[in-house]
């Protein structure tokens, strides 16, 4: 039985990074189809399937970096959760800083989880490997 | 007979004579009684002003009457009236005359604004008085004296005022004990009595020129002595002076002796000598007619015992041939004729003989006569001089109780008296002072000396109107004492002075204290010009009318000063200067901070208000705070600066917590990445490149953190507050608890208190010194670490004591400063942060840290922390 690929946005500016969440995302071999925008703006275009996004799938799941070129991790979160259709998508806050501010905005614009990327790869595979086990296993999403 | 009666007339002149002479040394007796009760009186209304004037000199410096408190000053001058008996009031007025406060409720005629007193002492600025006036009772004469009373700028704020009245003169009279009929009369310049004694209710408010004697005093003006008739008809030697000869004000004081009283001896004499000259004369008469008749019968006798003689045919004589017979008639009328020759002869002899006889009666009776006189007259003396001596001892005793030297210059005799107070203020006795002018003279020092015969010259030639002499006199102790010397001269009428007399005033004390007053003043002066600050006075109308203070120089024109100049002319340009003032002068004190040529100043206005509550004008002091000011902008621009830079930091701390690592990140992730997807093509050598290029990544990123935890120790906000350094201790353990487990070390602490910091700081420093001392354990011991707490006076010891590898001592100072390790990277793991954030963290809570060690020994971390932090 062919279980269908989950699909993931990762809001991610730089190609090295998101290749690696890729990389390590084969490294764990899950059904996930990793969707990659590359700036605030292409991301919410993806969200609200603005062209050139108008066929893309509505993500269980969204890994946002803070860090961005037009459109700020920041903003994106604000407007997905200011967004009714778009709220209840959980997103994980995935970035270097270990900023108290940084922690603590993300959680006032109700971001669902907050966690660094570590330094090391095998760090980086057991934190994808967790965020798919709960995220996308464990817990009950909103159809 | 008429011998006789020529015999008596010089005689009865000589009676007159004697009887005029001793009238007039009675009248001038009498007048120099008079004279001296009249000084006597001018001298104690002297006093009083002068007492006044000092009283006044002295109120007038007391803060509550500068300020006109009026609820201050009643009790004050109720309390002070009180004291100094001489007074009838006391009080205090303001510029415009309204009462401010009074001992006693003010009842004038005239209102006190209109009195010459108010408005020369608020115009002049000094001491004035009034001349008596009735009081509307016309009962009493009052007298006011007035005395300015200044602001600190010097102006005059109102006037302090004492009321005088003559009441002293009643106490004065029954002192003195005066003889019946004698008076003491005080008159103004019309004529009005203002007091006299006895009598005074009856006799105060009349007009003396009703009576002979009072138009004398006045037509005369000053001083001098009648002999007339007083207002109760009784006929009296006046002796008058000014009752202040200091000042015109033309009240005039005048002792009377009744006529009676002074010529009473001399008249009495002069009776007696009378009554005995007519006894005399009247013998002599007697004796005359009783001696004629005796010659006349003794003619006779003489004529028949010549007759008889003859008859008796006596050979002697020539009616011997003459008795022959018929020439009888013949003989008869020869020896009529030689009778009558005879008789005429014998008459002649006689009444030469009688003439002698009676001229030694007479002489007899008059040697007898002048004899008793004598007797009388030393009798008389001896109670006039009795009388005198009683009359001068009341004198000496009112001398006394003056306290002024009396001195008395008689220049016709050259006689001068000194009274014992003239003298016992040069400290002599009695008798040490002779009674000339040399005493006064040898006595005066040699500086004073020319100045002191010149006045003297010039009054008593008229050149000067008034003898005033302030002048030092040595005492007897060899030092010399300030005399002020007042006198007045009696002349005659071709203005030549027969007579001097005044009073001694020794100033010493006051000098003493003028000359204090003048240090003490001087030594105000002298701060005042020096202190650091400018003050200044300026009045109602805006005009500058003091400026002081060292930083007035500052402040002052192109022409050297800004005094009586107004701020608008000078300031006008100045932005608020004028409106500042404006604002003190309604009577708002306040402190505003000013721009004047360059400079800057922190001024503080106070306005000076007058009791009615009006505003006179304004005083402030003004502090150049223009250094202070360019410190504080120094400082902004410091502070402004050190924000940008925690600002640059935060930045920068924010790119090393994020964007430095993310590169490290790819370095180590794809190096990592190569390992895992093609580790089968890799040889050792490969895989050992790859794992110093991630340890490289791995340092690179605990240097960061490092850094972040280091620069954030310094830029965090520092928040403090309760903090129990057990639980501290706890989290710390609690953080290292692997370490902890993998090294087996006991970690343990004892008494750690509760302080006031920041808890997370503290407990990095606790978690970096055990970290330490796990990190640097001995290789075979498992690691022991105690804290432990003390208290001081001001802090608590906090150390923490490892059994570890210890250090040199020489390297106890190096270890806080940042980067700097004592073991390389293959002895021992490290950034070189750990302590150095530890050091900036505890001396940020004003604390200091230090290690003692030995190498191989362990080592004990201490440090303190205030028990008092500041804030």
């Amino acid at each position: 039985m062919k279980i269908p690929k989950a699909d993931v946005l990762l809001v991610e500016d730089s190609a090295a990074e998101a290749r690696l969440a890729l990389e390590a995302l084969q490294e764990t071999r899950f059904p996930v189809q990793l969707h990659v925008a590359s700036d605030g703006v292409q991301a919410m275009d993806f969200l609200r399937r603005q062209a050139p996004y108008q066929d893309a799938p509505r993500p269980q799941l969204v890994l946002l970096d803070l860090n961005l070129p037009r459109k700020d991790g920041r903003e994106v979160l604000h407007d997905i959760k200011a967004d009714e259709d778009l709220r209840r998508i959980p997103v994980v806050v995935l970035t270097t800083s270990k900023a108290q501010s940084d922690i603590s905005r993300a959680y006032e614009l109700h971001a669902n989880c907050y966690i660094q990327k570590p330094l090391e790869l095998d760090g980086f595979i057991e934190i994808v490997k967790s965020i798919h086990r709960y995220w996308l296993q464990m817990a009950e999403l909103p159809a | 007979m008429l011998l006789a009666a020529l015999a008596l007339l010089p005689l009865a002149g000589l009676v007159f004579f004697n009887a005029e002479m001793q009238r007039r040394e009675a009248a001038a007796q009498a007048e120099g009684d008079a004279l001296r009760l009249a000084r006597v009186c001018s001298n104690n209304e002297e006093r009083t002003v002068e007492s006044a004037d000092r009283l006044l000199a002295l109120m007038a410096e007391v803060p509550v009457v500068k300020a006109l408190d009026a609820r201050a000053c009643g009790p004050l001058f109720a309390r002070v009236l009180g004291n100094e008996a001489g007074y009838a009031n006391l009080g205090l007025l303001d510029a415009q005359g309204n009462v401010v406060a009074s001992a006693k409720p003010v009842v004038m005629r005239t209102p006190l604004e209109q009195r010459a007193f108010f408005s020369q002492a608020r115009e002049k600025g000094k001491f004035a008085v009034s001349d008596f006036a009735l009081e509307p009772d016309g009962e009493r004469a009052e007298m006011m004296c007035g005395d300015a009373v200044r602001m600190e700028d010097g102006r005059v704020a109102g006037v302090i005022f004492v009321e005088l009245n003559l009441a002293w003169m009643e106490d004065l009279g029954s002192r003195l004990d005066l003889q019946s009929g004698v008076t003491l009369s005080v008159l103004d310049r019309n004529g009005i009595i203002l007091m006299r004694i006895p009598e005074p209710r009856h006799w105060v408010g009349r007009s003396a020129l009703e009576a002979a004697a009072g138009r004398a005093i006045l037509q005369r003006r000053g001083f001098g002595t009648a002999d007339e008739q007083g207002m109760d008809g009784v006929r009296r030697l006046f002796a008058f002076t000014p009752l202040d000869s200091r000042d015109g004000l033309g009240d005039f004081v005048s002792a009377g002796i009744p006529d009676e009283l002074a010529f009473s001896a001399a008249r009495r004499s002069e009776h007696r000598q009378l009554v005995m000259l007519a006894v005399f004369g009247v013998t002599a008469f007697a004796a005359a007619w009783f001696l004629a008749d005796i010659l006349v019968l003794r003619g006779v006798r003489m004529l028949l015992r010549a007759t008889q003689k003859v008859a008796a045919g006596d050979l002697q004589t020539r009616a011997g041939p003459v008795h022959g017979g018929g020439e009888f008639r013949e003989l008869a009328q020869a020896f009529d004729t030689m009778a009558a020759s005879i008789e005429v002869q014998s008459r002649e002899r006689d009444a030469a003989e009688q003439e002698l006889e009676k001229r030694v009666v007479q002489r007899t009776a008059e040697l007898a006569e002048a004899n008793r006189m004598l007797q009388e007259e030393i009798a008389e003396r001896g109670r006039i001089g009795a009388e005198l001596r009683v009359s001068k001892e009341r004198l000496d005793l009112a001398l006394k109780g003056t306290n002024d030297g009396i001195w008395d210059w008689d220049l016709v005799t050259g006689r001068v008296y000194f009274s014992p107070r003239w003298k016992e203020m040069l400290g002599c006795a009695e008798e040490e002072v002779g009674d000339t002018m040399k005493e006064w003279e040898t006595r005066l020092h040699p500086d004073d000396r020319e100045r002191a015969f010149l006045t003297l010259q010039e009054y008593l030639s008229g050149k000067r109107a008034a003898f005033q002499l302030d002048h030092r006199l040595r005492h007897k102790d060899g030092s010399y004492r300030w005399i002020l010397s007042r006198a007045v001269a009696v002349r005659d009428e071709a203005g030549k002075p027969l007579r001097m007399a005044g009073s001694h005033v020794d100033l010493t004390e006051r000098r003493l204290a003028e000359q204090a007053l003048r240090e003490s003043e001087s030594k105000l002066r002298v701060f005042v010009t020096n202190v650091p600050a400018i003050l200044f006075s300026i009045d109602r109308n805006g005009v500058i009318t003091m400026v002081e203070g060292r930083g007035s120089g500052v402040l002052s024109g192109a022409d050297g000063s800004i005094v009586g100049h107004s701020v608008a002319e000078l300031y006008g340009d100045v932005p608020g200067l004028v409106e500042s003032v404006r604002r003190a002068l309604t009577g708002e004190s306040f402190s505003t901070t000013m721009q004047l040529q360059q400079r800057h100043f922190d001024i503080a206005y106070s306005p000076i208000e007058a009791p009615a509550g009006t505003v006179t004008g304004v005083i402030g002091v003004a502090h150049d705070i223009t250094e202070r000011i360019l410190a504080r902008q120094e400082l902004e621009r410091t502070a402004e600066e050190l924000r940008r830079s925690n600002a640059e930091l935060e930045q920068f701390a924010y790119i090393a917590s994020h964007d430095l690592q993310e590169p490290l990140r790819m370095v180590a992730s794809y190096t990592q990445l190569l390992e895992r997807r093609y580790a089968a093509q890799l040889d050792d050598a490969a895989r050992e490149f790859i794992g110093y290029a991630v340890d490289g990544a791995k340092r690179m990123q605990a240097f960061i953190t490092g850094l972040l935890r280091y620069s954030r120790v310094g830029t965090e906000p520092r928040v403090l507050e309760e903090v129990n350094l057990q639980s501290v201790f706890e989290a710390a353990v609690a953080n290292l608890r692997i370490a902890i487990e993998e090294s087996g070390a006991r970690v343990e602490s004892r008494d750690l208190p509760v302080v006031r910091g920041d808890p997370r700081q503290l407990t990095q420093v606790f978690q970096n010194l055990i970290g330490n001392a796990l990190k640097f354990r001995k290789r075979d011991t498992p690691p022991r670490v105690e804290a432990r707490a003390e208290r001081t006076r001001d802090f608590w010891l906090v150390s923490v004591r490892d059994n570890g590898i210890g250090l040199d001592p020489r390297f106890s100072e190096r270890v806080f400063i940042i980067f700097q390790r004592l073991h390389t990277r293959d002895e021992c793991e490290g950034t070189g942060l750990g302590l150095a954030i530890c050091k900036k963290i505890v001396e940020r809570h004003g604390g200091r840290i230090w290690v003692e060690s030995k190498e191989g020994e362990g080592a004990t971390f201490s440090f303190t922390l205030p028990v008092r932090p500041e804030a």
